[in-house]
């Protein structure tokens, strides 16, 4: 198992080694003058080639991956030339708001799609499958910063049941800072109120966010169920005469688990990208805020350093998955 | 009961849930606020280096020697920060009398040094405004505490004007670094305006509270907080400003025109000094550099079209030059634009290029932040395409704009810009911005051609003479200048509108600045 | 012969019908409605802006007085053609890469593999944004980006298929009777990926859809006065309370328009899945 675990993350190296070539080759394919960028702009022309020189612009590309990869390493992303801030700084600031906002989409989408997903397969045929297939379907059509402008027109405008944008009313309805999760630490500091407060403002988003993941989920769920429900050792099993939902939740779901486990890992990765549009339309302070109105102002070093982020996470969780997967199906440990 | 039901039951009842949370939730509480709606985050806090227009929000926090009184006009200079002045040395000199007993935000005084102190950080950090004071200002030097010497290069008639954007920073943070406060100013505040920094929530909020010490006192009404909310879309600002959630908008879309004056918790508050937008191109890159091309495309713009799109008369009108036709030195005998695709045609034949032939596309630079700007873009594409020239358009924000345009060879060939030509202040800012070599909106670069030497030449007179008939001579000559060759399109002025909830009292648009909303002037109506 | 199989299977359920005949009004619409249309796309016309839906323009018009409903349609021709091209382009790499590397094998293969797995890595919208944001928007980097995205989910899908099918009899057959490799490659083992090509497409070509239209509303896509739905949306959005059909036209455009391209892929998958099952059972 360790020597699985371990053969199994160091494949990991390749790959990160592309990813931060490709990234890279986007860094110098810009048109805007990064030197130019960082001087600012009142300075002369002497200052500019300074720091020209400062940043090893004017050496060879191969040296310039050197030094991007150097500054990697030591979590240096460059400078925003929209705050005038370090990157990195303003990526810890932010993060907490997209990580809260994506992990409570992806377990919504879980905790609702799986069991929908199961419901639909041990129903097949009948009517509530067709219709949790029509919607699934459905809601993958929707684009997602259209239904998040129909959410804000209906819920605010028309009902004023939800509200528009933030993350809270106010800066005093906050938590208190323990982890920049709010649901978190307001829980943690028993502050009921604002807790109440974020979960009322993160409701549209997270609607707008699950509303078209979800379907994929239970269609994913509905078809690896049907599968395996359909297998010779489930008939063998009903003919056995164990009761129905033991065998569907003991024995199919295991194998099942495989794709659907394959499709969450990339629902996730989703879920990081495509909640950018949904946090500048509700203003909500996340990555994807930060990323999109840093790309309005041709930051690039914002949006290079949020690829280079929202990849890694999707290969952590690549990673998690593939491990997940040896620990459900010992046969494939041994390959 | 079905499991079917039973779905549906769960998921009213956790919806229910949900909204009954909206009941616990904070609202806006009634506190002596005012609230005001920023389409970005301003996320450099430092006055000395900035020119996002949310800069403006800085204004209740930092102030100058001089400033603008705060009316609705005429343009009138008051004393701010410095008492009284009187020039000196035959006007190659000013002596600025200082306030006594004013503080920063950190406790420190203003004195003479801490004037100084914030001259020279501009210039050893050769920060944005540095351009107010660059080759006009040669020192600053303390006389005694309370009196600071400027002196000039030459004598400069519009000092006064300049210095109304020169804010004036505390030294304590310059001395306390070692990188003359550069990092510190850049999300901390110390002024000696009316209100200081409460709490900073980016990108959401900026929020400023009353400093309690400030000279000007708290009798009377005043705001005792200012909170600054992003918000990018005017269609959710509109919602929000009609729940009350906010007091005002960044700016009024003309479409929501109708929608506010129905409404009589708003209130629709328009500008006395209307902003003027024009279109520079570029003189020295090809094909813009050909007079003949430059005249083409001006008579293929339908600014007719452009202003009844932005709001028609008398919102937006024409305009024939840089400069404002109430302000003193403007010229009556230049030609209005014409929109004539005809002549259009013909300039570009006896170019050589007719139909457009053997043109390359032109480059076209824009804000995405004003509405304005994408109309009047998009008509000019459609008119250069009917005379056979390609128009490709880049949105950018204002820093990037700068960044494009830092050369000629590099500049695109139109670039928007907007000025605000004052009636009653001397146009020296404004010429050399837009027409000077080193203007900072110096985007037709013309001074830099053979025939355009002489734009320096009589900029640099008219700044430093102290007779006012010479003045009103040159500065016609100039704008003869810009007019008769077409260094720039001169589309339309536009009237700023804003849209404020109606129990909010005091604000005025003050002439003379980008934005300018005086919050220490006004006040709430219980 | 192949033509009545297809119309067969089309006719069989409503639904599949009812897919076709959306896309095919689509297509229509897109090919034939900016050139029968009275109203030209770039008119403008400051006297009647934001016009009330009428007979003479069925949505109404913009803020600069164009007809909204000719810019809907031109719209469907912009996305029609950017998906396209982008599954054009990240197919024809795809085969090239994927196929490649799993029919030959060995160093081929590796090396192939771990390059598509590296842009596999990056979650297709983040990476197209980030290289429409690079280049500058326009409607050919927008193509470009979404393609660079796309290939890869090909390529590993070809290789999949292609790993597959190499053990089939066949394949041994062909070989053994003197075929060259790339000959039995072109004529035997490609055509039979057809199949999970053409699910994937047809659902692919709505998705890029959706990606397109999403760049597109952030600004990274074809700049005004393109009608590009997603900026359409982005710019009527504006407008949303007093002329909400200006916002809704598109989106529901795109909406109608890929959910026919997902229903049609949902449908030929599920064809393919119960003649595999009906194979396998046999």
């Amino acid at each position: 198992m360790l020597s699985y675990l371990v053969r199994r993350i160091l494949l990991v190296i390749p790959t990160l080694f592309g990813v931060s070539v490709v990234v890279f080759v986007l860094t110098r394919v810009v048109p805007a003058d990064p030197a130019l960028a960082a001087a600012g702009i009142g300075a002369s022309q002497q200052k500019v080639e300074a720091i020209r020189r400062e940043l090893g612009l004017d050496k060879p590309l191969p040296v310039q991956y050197a030094y991007y990869i150097r500054d990697l390493s030591r979590g240096d992303l460059g400078i925003s030339i929209y705050s005038g801030l370090p990157v990195s700084q303003d990526i810890v600031r932010f993060f907490p708001a997209t990580i809260e906002l994506s992990l409570t989409a992806f377990f919504l989408v879980c905790a609702i799609g799986i069991p929908l997903g199961i419901f639909a397969a041990t129903h097949h045929g009948k009517n509530v499958d067709l219709v949790s297939r029509v919607s699934a379907v459905g809601t993958t059509a929707l684009p997602t910063f259209w239904l998040a402008l129909i959410l804000q027109l209906v819920f605010f405008h028309k009902l004023h049941w939800f509200p528009l944008i933030g993350r809270v009313t106010s800066f005093h309805m906050r938590p208190e800072h323990i982890t920049g999760f709010f649901i978190l630490d307001s829980l943690l500091t028993g502050n009921w109120a604002s807790l109440a407060d974020t979960l009322y403002h993160m409701f549209l988003p997270l609607v707008a966010l699950v509303a078209a993941r979800l379907a994929i989920v239970v269609r994913l769920t509905r078809v690896c169920v049907l599968d395996v429900l359909s297998l010779d050792y489930i008939r063998t099993a009903r003919a056995k005469g164990l009761s129905n939902p033991r065998v569907v939740y003991k024995h199919s779901l295991r194998n099942a688990a495989i794709p659907i486990l394959t499709e969450l890992g990339m629902q996730f990765s989703w879920m990081l990208g495509g909640s950018a549009v949904v946090e500048m339309i509700f203003v909500w302070p996340g990555l994807g805020f930060y990323t999109i109105t840093a790309l309005n102002n041709m930051d690039f070093n914002t949006i290079i350093a949020f690829t280079l982020i929202v990849t890694g996470l999707f290969l952590a969780s690549n990673l998690l998955v593939d491990l997940t997967y040896s620990f459900l199906n010992p046969r494939i440990r041994f390959e | 009961m079905s499991k079917g039901e039973n779905l549906v039951r769960i998921v009213v009842l956790g919806l229910v849930l949900v909204m009954a949370l909206g009941l616990l939730a904070g609202a806006r509480t009634a506190e002596n606020e005012f609230v005001m709606q920023v389409p970005n985050y301003l996320q450099k806090f430092d006055p000395q280096d900035n020119f996002q227009m949310a800069g403006f929000m800085l204004r209740g926090s930092y102030e100058t020697l001089v400033t603008y009184k705060v009316q609705a006009g005429p343009l009138e200079l008051e004393p701010c920060l410095a008492q009284s002045w009187e020039v000196v040395d035959n006007g190659g000199a000013y002596l600025f009398h200082l306030r006594p007993g004013v503080t920063f935000h950190d406790g420190a005084q203003l004195n003479a040094e801490a004037v100084k102190v914030s001259f020279d950080r501009a210039v050893e950090l050769e920060l944005a405004k540095l351009g107010i004071i660059e080759g006009v200002v040669e020192s600053v030097e303390v006389v005694d505490e309370l009196t600071v010497k400027v002196v000039l290069s030459n004598s400069l008639p519009s000092l006064l004007y300049r210095l109304t954007d020169f804010q004036i920073v505390s030294p304590l943070p310059v001395t306390n670094s070692d990188d003359w406060g550069k990092t510190w100013y850049l999300d901390n505040m110390a002024g000696t305006g009316p209100y200081m920094l409460d709490y900073r929530d980016p990108p959401s909020a900026t929020a400023l509270k009353r400093f309690d010490d400030y000279w000007g006192g708290w009798e009377g009404e005043h705001f005792d907080k200012v909170r600054f909310v992003t918000v990018t879309e005017p269609a959710t600002a509109m919602q929000m400003l009609e729940a009350g959630d906010i007091d005002m908008l960044w700016s009024a879309p003309v479409e929501m025109l109708p929608q506010i004056k129905a409404n009589p918790n708003l209130e629709l508050v328009e500008s006395s000094a209307p902003s003027y937008v024009t279109i520079a191109m570029n003189t020295t890159k090809w094909p813009t550099s050909d007079i003949r091309i430059r005249r083409a495309i001006s008579y293929a713009l339908d600014f007719e079209t452009c202003i009844e799109l932005i709001g028609g008369r008398p919102l937006a009108d024409s305009i024939r030059g840089p400069l404002s036709e109430s302000n003193p030195y403007y010229e009556d005998s230049l030609p209005w634009p014409e929109y004539n695709l005809e002549k259009a045609r013909q300039l570009l034949t006896e170019a050589g290029n007719p139909n457009g032939e053997g043109l390359p596309t032109l480059e076209l630079i824009w804000s995405r932040s004003w509405d304005y700007q994408a109309k009047t873009v998009q008509v000019l594409k459609e008119g250069l395409a009917q005379i056979g020239i390609t128009l490709e358009i880049y949105p950018l924000n204002f820093a990037s704009m700068l960044a494009k345009n830092k050369d000629a060879e590099t500049g695109a060939h139109m670039s928007f810009i907007i000025s605000y030509p004052t009636e009653d202040a001397i146009p020296d800012q404004l010429m050399s911005n837009m027409m000077r070599s080193g203007g900072r909106y110096n985007w037709s670069w013309f001074s830099s051609t053979p025939q355009g030497g002489i734009v320096d030449y009589l900029i640099d007179e008219a700044r430093f003479t102290l007779e006012e008939e010479d003045r009103e001579v040159l500065y016609k000559q100039l704008q003869q200048i810009a007019v008769n060759n077409y260094l720039a399109l001169w589309p339309f002025k536009l009237t700023e509108l804003d849209a404020i909830r109606a129990d909010v009292k005091g604000y005025v648009m003050v002439p003379g600045y980008e934005k300018l909303v005086p919050f220490y002037h006004m006040w709430k109506e219980r | 012969m192949q033509l009545a199989k297809i119309i067969h299977w089309l006719v069989n359920r409503w639904i599949r019908l009812a897919c076709v005949a959306v896309l095919a009004i689509v297509v229509l619409a897109s090919i034939f409605g900016p050139l029968v249309s009275p109203h030209r796309i770039s008119a403008i016309d400051s006297k009647n802006t934001f016009g009330r839906p009428s007979v003479q323009h069925l949505l109404g018009t913009d803020e600069l007085g164009r007809d909204i409903f000719t810019r809907v349609m031109a719209g469907a021709q912009l996305s029609l053609l950017i998906s396209l091209s982008v599954l054009s382009v990240s197919i024809f790499i795809g085969v090239l890469v994927g196929a490649a590397a799993g029919y030959y094998g060995g160093w081929p293969d590796l090396i192939l593999m771990r390059v598509t797995e590296v842009f596999l890595t990056f979650p297709s919208l983040v990476l197209a944004m980030a290289i429409a944001a690079s280049f500058g928007p326009s409607l050919t980097n927008t193509i470009l980006a979404l393609s660079i995205a796309w290939w890869s989910s090909y390529a590993r899908l070809l290789r999949a298929k292609m790993l597959e099918i190499r053990e089939e009899h066949y394949i041994e057959a062909a070989r053994s009777i003197g075929m060259s490799a790339r000959r039995v490659l072109l004529r035997h083992a490609l055509p039979n990926c057809f199949g999970p090509i053409l699910v994937r497409a047809t659902n692919d070509l709505g998705i890029v859809i959706l990606f397109s239209t999403t760049l597109g509303f952030l600004g990274l896509g074809p700049q005004p006065p393109s009608p590009e739905w997603g900026l359409m949306v982005s710019t009527g959005s504006k407008y949303l309370s007093f002329a909400p059909y200006y916002a809704v036209a598109p989106g529901l455009a795109i909406f109608m328009t890929v959910l026919a391209f997902a229903i049609l892929g949902d449908e030929i998958h599920e064809s393919y899945r119960q003649t595999a099952q009906q194979v396998e059972g046999a």
